[in-house]
């Protein structure tokens, strides 16, 4: 039965000091899921006996049946918190008075790293996370990458710590230990927390600290977790002192005397760690009780705790009983609801600081400070950050955060995507919603209008956006900022209908497709292949089933996966490259030479970028890659559009007319940025001169016409004077596993052309973190080819770190490169063979 | 003639370069032989004409003047004149009835490969080069294709330089070749035809017709020519289980499918670049064919509907450089002859499509459909061709996922009653109406002069260049 009705959870929207928007992160495998059911139960969606079991966020066929989140799911519950734990909620914006409910949105996102896009998704509309650590494994690559993202988005954490129940039961720790398992989790994360964030910052200071109650401790599984608040709330009459106090004695270096009655700050041969002796001890008494079927015991030490068993549970034993008994004692939605209402932000609180992160228009403008006040009555401010999937096939509810104003059904909008600007009409359309609706897990409820501070779907929008968008009725307004993802489509598959004929089904397929997925790019390449392009291995095939079974509905037939690769030039020009113009009146004069290495990260990361003011951008380029400062001023453009790692230089000294021509050189340079030389692949990294032009004096025989192909022809010139190379894009692996398997690794590594560059044991456990560089071209069938070479004890977590030089001359028949580049070049239906220069290249 | 502001230097069209002619290189008795003779000589008297121009592709130039002479001599008590048309405004195949209308023609005698176009305004006479042909080394040939083409239909097509071999066998009222050709192959139905064909003979449209109803994809096809573009049009537009080409020059036969799965799915990228673009140029490349008015008029509507604003173009023959002078275009349409209308070089700037490739893009009854066989003769979709498919303004879905860029497409259109409720007040430029086309140029950076009036020291006046452009006296 659940808890609440839909007019509960409208009136409580209004009341946004009292809503929470949380997502749950974690690394894969670490117990998100399972976590999140003690909370639906709570609520009183499912069942409490289910909870653990049902993964309730899980709503697909295929997640329930391999037991991994694909998509983030989204839920709104309601929760009443008790007078009691409301005085700990000190700070004016964090509650409403007198309103004992709270709205908790909460959206559970998938741990494997081939998913994270759909965290990022969530992340964005919502302002904490509760960070999942399995404390087994401890701190792993996804929990890094997740919390750092977190972070940068400006999202508080809490953390929790998962499986104790596998602590205690399978690794048999004793309380000291566990105690300092838990302690290196905190530190580490906090470490994380530190790195990428500025406690002078506006979010100030975010750090997790068990005494204060933002960590969390317990079992998902078994449903049962608790804070120090919890227990220190148990003993503080006992003890006569404050709660808030006592938290504070229960965690770090205090130690207790048993026989002194004293509280010690260091460790000595009679006294104990408090934390062990006043939270561990008692949980592990129970579990040697129950586990070890002491009878009496167990009676003792329920009555101690508190707990009286329910009838129809009385006859149970061992691992139900214990389930049973530990989820009464300290039931694990109570104390997740108390982190989240206690430590997490209301909407209020966060869209003060975040605005400014999420804003990519003035910051005093009216929408602006409409969101920073999480104002209801000001203009509407929505980001769309996701798509879900409708059961009407080919639709779409648009999910997103409505940050200011209101959104109601029949509600006109302007509804602007990713690449509007503000003035134009381009990728803008004014249209009424039809529909706003309440997302819960895998149902729907219409719901009248949603105020701010609160996460909805729309109905009716999903055909005018691709995934991305922002919905607003102010006339002026700028969009919101576009999601950064942390991984990037690197694999790629090209797909076909097995009947020819079904081809039109297949485009409508793709379409569809690419909104399914935050990530997932689908495109038509000029040779004709259509393109599916992924994070990887596990996104792909997620993607070509939802493609087969759901959007095109047709057989498809797939390649094998290929990675796509960036051109490159290696030195400068050997020479200087002269093109002369169809009708021989204008000639171009150039030398392409590589960037320094970081650059083109640099361009990728958008501390350099098309954007910038031309000086600031200069003196940055002067003062870390010793460019000269005259020259770097006149970087004409960026490409390929625009925005790309490739730029072209104006180094002429005064030349008539050069102004005139420069629109058609950047469409020259755009399109030679777009389709390199060797195999029509994007150039990356690579600068190009303009050092001499000479124009006819005419304005109509220097036009478009002759100029950009000229100049075309000239950067080809230019590419392939300056020794050309390949680039292929490398994995970053990080594969966790007992020594035993570490030898087992090696060997698969240099299999495929990895490298290890570090090798650690994870401190406290005998598990090692193997972290290497691999290509993603040698990765496919990595992850099954590690499990079978260290039986099965090897996890390996990719993800797209950089581009790589390809070692040899693509121009050198016999080397892996030229081969490379004829199979793309025969892929694509281009001519075989290599570039000739004397094509691009013309005498003076 | 000298060089004037409208027209460049005689020498100019001399010293372009031209393609390279594909082909082997014709010689002066497969052109011009006593039947060609007798054929045209036969036709100008018969019909009185009196100014009679002889066009000829590039290749057969070399030749154009001993014909020129032949001619002359031989009509010369009808005081005829005669003109060589050496330069043609399209493409070879078309009759050129803009050059011949400078002189005044009456009449044209077209050489070499031809689309047949129907020429709406002179009379003209095709004349094919008489290629040899051992016809008992085809038959040898076609023998090794007995077991496939066993029980099965099967066609057999004559390029323009063999069809003389069953013209004349059909004029004698003999039909020897089909009688061969059925003993060797042994085929359940078999089809000899010329291509291309006579252009629109009605009788000859209801044959193929009725033809065409038989199991086409089921169908054997051979091309008795040689793979050049007369085979890729032919092939293109005719589904067929298989292709054949018999080489005439060399006697080799090789299969070859070019209507494949993978062809269409490239051009499906064009379709998509076509869907994507904001200004569309369409490129009048023919002004022979019967019906390119319709089919602009159609291709406009078409693209209003979508929101995709039109120029009409018409640049003589196209070339890179050319085309890449419009920069706002996106897409280009050519509206040209059946053989003048496929452009895959990678040269052009931005991309082009046949009117075949438009309609699929644009046209919403094709949203769902599959081509069975390309349609290379814009005529064909035109209402009463084979491929017309009515276009319904209603259907025009224009938001759209481009799956070239990712983007939404049709990005302008917005309910206009919002528009009209909200900035009225707010406008306060008196504008009548606002236009879009603006904004492809707002993104360049030369916006023209600056006038700087008043701001600028007077300049001493100085000597100009003089000349025209394309060759400055200082030059």
């Amino acid at each position: 039965m659940v808890n609440f009705t839909v007019d509960e959870i409208r009136g409580l929207m209004d009341k946004k000091r009292n809503i929470r928007n949380m997502s749950v992160i974690a690394h894969v495998d670490h117990g998100k899921s399972t976590l999140t059911d003690s909370l639906v139960s709570k609520a009183g969606i499912i069942a409490g006996a289910k909870a653990g079991e049902t993964r309730f966020t899980d709503t697909r066929k295929d997640e329930q049946e391999r037991c991994i989140t694909i998509k983030s799911t989204a839920i709104s519950m309601y929760f009443e918190v008790e007078d009691k734990d409301l005085v700990f909620i000190t700070h004016p914006d964090q509650r409403e008075k007198e309103c004992k409910g709270f709205l908790i949105n909460l959206i559970d996102s998938p741990g494997h790293v081939d998913f994270s896009s759909e965290v990022t998704a969530a992340l964005r509309v919502t302002d904490g996370a509760l960070v999942v650590v399995d404390c087994v494994s401890g701190v792993c690559v996804q929990t890094e990458t997740v919390l750092r993202q977190a972070i940068a988005e400006r999202i508080k954490p809490i953390l929790f710590m998962n499986k104790m129940d596998r602590a205690l039961l399978e690794l048999q720790l004793d309380a000291e230990e566990l105690y300092q398992t838990f302690q290196r989790i905190v530190e580490n994360v906090n470490v994380i927390i530190a790195t990428y964030n500025d406690d002078g910052g506006p979010m100030g200071e975010v750090r997790v600290d068990p005494s204060k109650g933002s960590v969390g401790f317990g079992s998902g599984l078994h449903g049962w977790a608790f804070t120090l608040k919890q227990f220190s709330e148990m003993y503080s009459e006992k003890f006569k002192i404050d709660v808030v106090k006592l938290m504070n004695r229960l965690w770090g270096e205090n130690f207790f005397n048993a026989k002194t009655k004293k509280w010690q700050k260091q460790k000595e041969a009679d006294n104990k760690r408090s934390f062990c002796m006043y939270i561990l001890d008692p949980i592990y008494k129970v579990f040697d009780a129950i586990m070890n079927y002491k009878k009496e015991e167990i009676g003792t030490l329920l009555e101690k705790i508190g707990v009286t068993l329910k009838h129809e549970d009385k006859d149970k034993d061992g691992k139900a009983l214990l389930k049973t008994v530990m989820r009464t004692w300290l039931p694990a939605g109570e104390a997740l609801l108390q982190m989240i209402a206690i430590h997490l932000p209301s909407p209020v609180v966060a869209q003060k600081y975040r605005m400014e992160m999420l804003y990519e228009g003035p910051h005093d403008d009216e929408a602006a400070i409409a969101v920073k006040n999480c104002d209801p009555d000001g203009p509407l401010m929505m980001y769309i950050s996701k798509m879900v999937p409708t059961s009407d096939k080919g639709r779409f509810y648009a999910f997103g955060r409505v940050f200011s104003g209101k959104v109601a059904t029949g509600q006109k909008c302007r509804i602007m995507g990713p690449n509007y600007t503000p003035g134009k009409k381009e990728d803008l359309y004014e249209k009424a919603i039809q529909r706003t609706i309440l997302m819960m897990g895998r149902y729907v409820e219409a719901i009248e209008d949603v105020p701010s501070g609160n996460i909805c779907g729309l109905v009716g929008v999903d055909q005018f956006l691709v995934k991305t968008g922002t919905i607003t009725t102010f006339k002026d307004a700028h969009n919101m900022k576009v999601m950064k993802f942390s991984v990037s489509p690197v694999v790629r598959v090209a797909v076909e209908p097995k009947n020819p004929a079904d081809l039109p089904k297949l485009v409508e397929g793709l379409k569809r497709l690419a909104k399914s997925d935050p990530m997932v790019q689908c495109i038509i390449e000029e040779s004709g292949e259509h393109i599916i392009a992924g994070a990887g291995e596990l996104h792909l095939e997620i993607c070509l089933k939802d493609l087969e079974e759901d959007h095109a509905c047709i057989p498809l037939k797939k390649s094998d996966p290929v990675v796509s690769y960036r051109e490159t030039v290696s030195e400068e020009s050997n020479q200087m490259c002269l093109s002369k113009s169809p009708n021989k009146h204008n000639r171009l004069l150039m030398k392409a030479l590589p960037m320094p290495d970081g650059l083109p990260e640099d361009i990728d990361n958008g501390e350099v970028s098309a954007k910038d003011d031309f000086k600031v951008r200069a003196r940055y380029l002067a003062e870390k890659y010793d460019y000269d400062v005259t020259e770097a001023r006149k970087i004409w453009c960026f490409g390929p559009d625009g925005t790309g790692p490739n730029f072209i230089l104006d180094c002429t000294k005064s030349v008539q007319y050069l102004n005139e021509i420069k629109d058609s050189v950047v469409a020259g340079f755009q399109w030679a940025s777009k389709e390199g030389i060797l195999a029509d692949e994007n150039l990356r990294g690579v600068r190009f001169n303009i050092y001499d032009v000479t124009l006819h004096a005419d304005a109509i025989h220097r036009g478009g016409g002759q100029i950009i192909p000229t100049t075309r022809r000239c950067l080809y010139a230019a590419a392939i004077t300056a020794s050309p190379r390949l680039m292929e894009p490398v994995y970053l692996c990080e594969i966790q596993c007992p020594e035993v398997a570490v030898g087992g690794i090696y060997g698969v590594l240099n299999r495929r052309r990895g490298h290890v560059f570090e090798e650690n044991q994870v401190v406290g456990t005998p598990m090692f973190v193997v972290k290497a560089y691999l290509p993603v071209n040698e990765s496919f069938g990595f992850t099954a080819d590690l499990r079978s070479n260290t039986g099965g004890q090897a996890f390996p977590q990719c993800v797209f770190d950089h581009w790589q030089v390809l070692p040899g001359d693509p121009c050198e028949p016999s080397s892996k490169p030229y081969q490379i580049v004829q199979d793309t070049r025969k892929r694509k239906g281009l001519k075989e063979g290599l570039p000739d220069l004397s094509q691009y290249l013309d005498k003076l | 003639m000298t060089a004037s502001a409208f027209s460049s230097q005689d020498t100019a069209a001399l010293e372009r370069q031209t393609d390279s002619p594909t082909e082997a290189p014709v010689t002066f008795e497969q052109i011009w032989n006593e039947t060609h003779k007798k054929v045209s000589l036969g036709w100008i008297r018969q019909n009185g004409y009196k100014r009679i121009c002889l066009q000829f592709p590039d290749d057969y130039l070399p030749h154009s003047n001993t014909i020129n002479t032949c001619l002359q001599t031989a009509l010369a008590a009808e005081d005829c004149k005669i003109f060589i048309l050496a330069d043609t405004t399209y493409g070879s195949c078309c009759v050129d009835e803009i050059a011949a209308a400078h002189v005044e023609a009456d009449s044209i005698i077209h050489f070499g490969n031809a689309c047949r176009s129907k020429a709406s305004r002179l009379p003209v006479l095709y004349l094919y080069p008489v290629l040899p042909l051992e016809l008992s080394t085809v038959l040898q040939q076609l023998a090794t294709l007995q077991p496939e083409c066993a029980e099965r239909e099967v066609c057999v097509y004559l390029d323009i330089g063999y069809q003389h071999i069953y013209e004349h066998q059909v004029a004698e009222g003999e039909d020897t070749l089909h009688s061969q050709l059925r003993e060797v192959l042994r085929p359940k139905k078999l089809f000899i035809e010329v291509y291309p064909p006579p252009a629109e003979d009605c009788i000859e449209n209801k044959e193929k017709a009725e033809t065409e109803t038989a199991s086409t994809a089921e169908r054997i096809c051979i091309f008795i020519g040689a793979d050049n573009q007369r085979f890729a049009n032919l092939s293109l537009t005719t589904t067929a289980f298989q292709w054949h080409i018999l080489d005439g020059a060399s006697g080799t036969l090789t299969a070859k499918n070019p209507l494949t799965a993978q062809y269409i799915r490239r051009r499906y990228y064009y379709i998509e670049k076509c869907k994507d673009a904001q200004t569309l140029g369409l490129i009048v490349a023919t002004l022979s064919a019967v019906g390119y008015l319709d089919v602009v008029s159609r291709l406009q509507q078409m693209a209003k509907s979508r929101g995709i604003k039109t120029q009409l173009i018409s640049v003589g023959r196209i070339n890179p450089a050319k085309l890449a002078n419009f920069l706002e275009i996106d897409c280009f349409v050519l509206i040209g002859c059946p053989f003048n209308n496929m452009y895959n070089s990678k040269e052009y700037y931005k991309p082009i499509v046949s009117v075949f490739e438009a309609e699929m893009a644009l046209n919403p009854a094709w949203h769902m459909k599959y081509p069975e066989a390309y349609v290379t003769d814009f005529k064909q979709l035109l209402p009463k061709g084979r491929s017309f498919l009515a276009f319904d303004a209603e259907a025009v879905q224009p938001q759209d996922v481009s799956l070239v860029s990712g983007r939404m497409r049709g990005g302008t259109a917005s309910d206009e009653a919002v528009d009209s409720n909200t900035t009225v007040a707010t406008q306060a430029k008196m504008a009548l109406m606002t236009s879009d086309s603006g904004l492809t140029f707002e993104d360049r950076t030369w916006q023209g002069l600056d006038p700087a009036l008043g701001q600028t020291e007077p300049a001493k006046l100085q000597k100009g260049l003089s000349g025209i452009p394309i060759n400055y006296s200082h030059d």
